[in-house]
């Protein structure tokens, strides 16, 4: 079997409740739905057997985005919608077939940086509970 | 057909015209074609400016980030402080228009080599 890779885009990041979510994609130079696991120390048994520790995984949505000072910018976005939980969709390539959908909790992101420069700022929503892989529409 | 960068070019010529017009420096030829230079930049002459095609970024799949370099040229280096005030005269007049951010002494092609400053700006 030939080995398969794809490239990041173009894909879309929607976030935001249905009927008013607000489309990402065409300012991210990047990003990522990673997944962050921990494991609870084995528990070693008298039979000599171990239990194995319990483990957990979270998972965040994190990219980094083009900023543009507008009053419609996505950094004002994160700020309105702060600490609100809201709905996510992330396509990685629409040439593919695979979504990832959920819920992240919005924080402010930073604004502003070096002077002459296209500044960008880096965001990272924590995902509540699980990502629910999806097929593009 | 479209050239957006061409066009940009087109446009910069004229932003910088309109700056050296208005130092008093319109006899400085601004051109996109560098075999022109050589002749502009002698003593005897008013300066020459070269717009060079842009390097070109492409950070998303909507977005494109042009950095431009133009080139002043003027004088000769056995004459290297009329050369360079004349020089300074042109960056100081288009500099700020343009949102340089780095201006970098340099020669142009020739024997001897005209004295030259590279200014890089990003659109």
């Amino acid at each position: 079997m030939p080995p398969k890779s794809s490239k990041l885009g173009p894909g879309g990041l929607t976030i935001g409740a249905t009927g008013s979510p607000r489309e990402f994609g065409a300012q991210l130079t990047k990003c990522a739905l990673t997944p962050d696991t921990s494991f609870e120390d084995d528990i070693p048994v008298l039979s000599g057997e171990t239990q194995a520790g319990d483990a957990d995984t979270t998972w965040e949505l994190s990219g980094t985005l083009l900023q543009d000072y507008e009053v419609d910018s996505l950094e004002d976005f994160c700020f309105q919608n702060r600490l609100q939980e809201l709905p996510f969709v992330f396509v990685p390539s629409r040439s593919g077939a695979r979504s990832y959908s959920g819920v992240v909790t919005i924080t402010p992101i930073t604004v502003g940086g070096d002077v002459k420069t296209r500044n960008t700022s880096d965001f990272t929503f924590r995902v509540i509970g699980e990502p629910t892989p999806g097929e593009v529409d | 057909m479209s050239a957006p960068r061409v066009e940009r070019a087109l446009e910069i010529v004229e932003e910088i015209r309109a700056s050296l017009e208005e130092a008093g420096l319109s006899d400085v030829l601004v051109t996109l074609d560098g075999s022109k230079i050589a002749a502009a930049a002698r003593l005897s002459a008013g300066g020459a400016i070269h717009i060079r095609p842009p390097s070109l970024k492409f950070p998303t799949h909507s977005h494109t980030f042009a950095t431009w370099t133009i080139v002043i040229v003027y004088g000769t280096p056995t004459e290297q402080v009329a050369s360079w005030t004349r020089l300074d005269e042109i960056i100081a007049a288009i500099a700020p228009d343009l949102d340089v951010t780095v201006a970098q002494p340099s020669s142009w092609e020739g024997k001897p080599p005209p004295p030259a400053y590279e200014l890089t700006f990003t659109d």
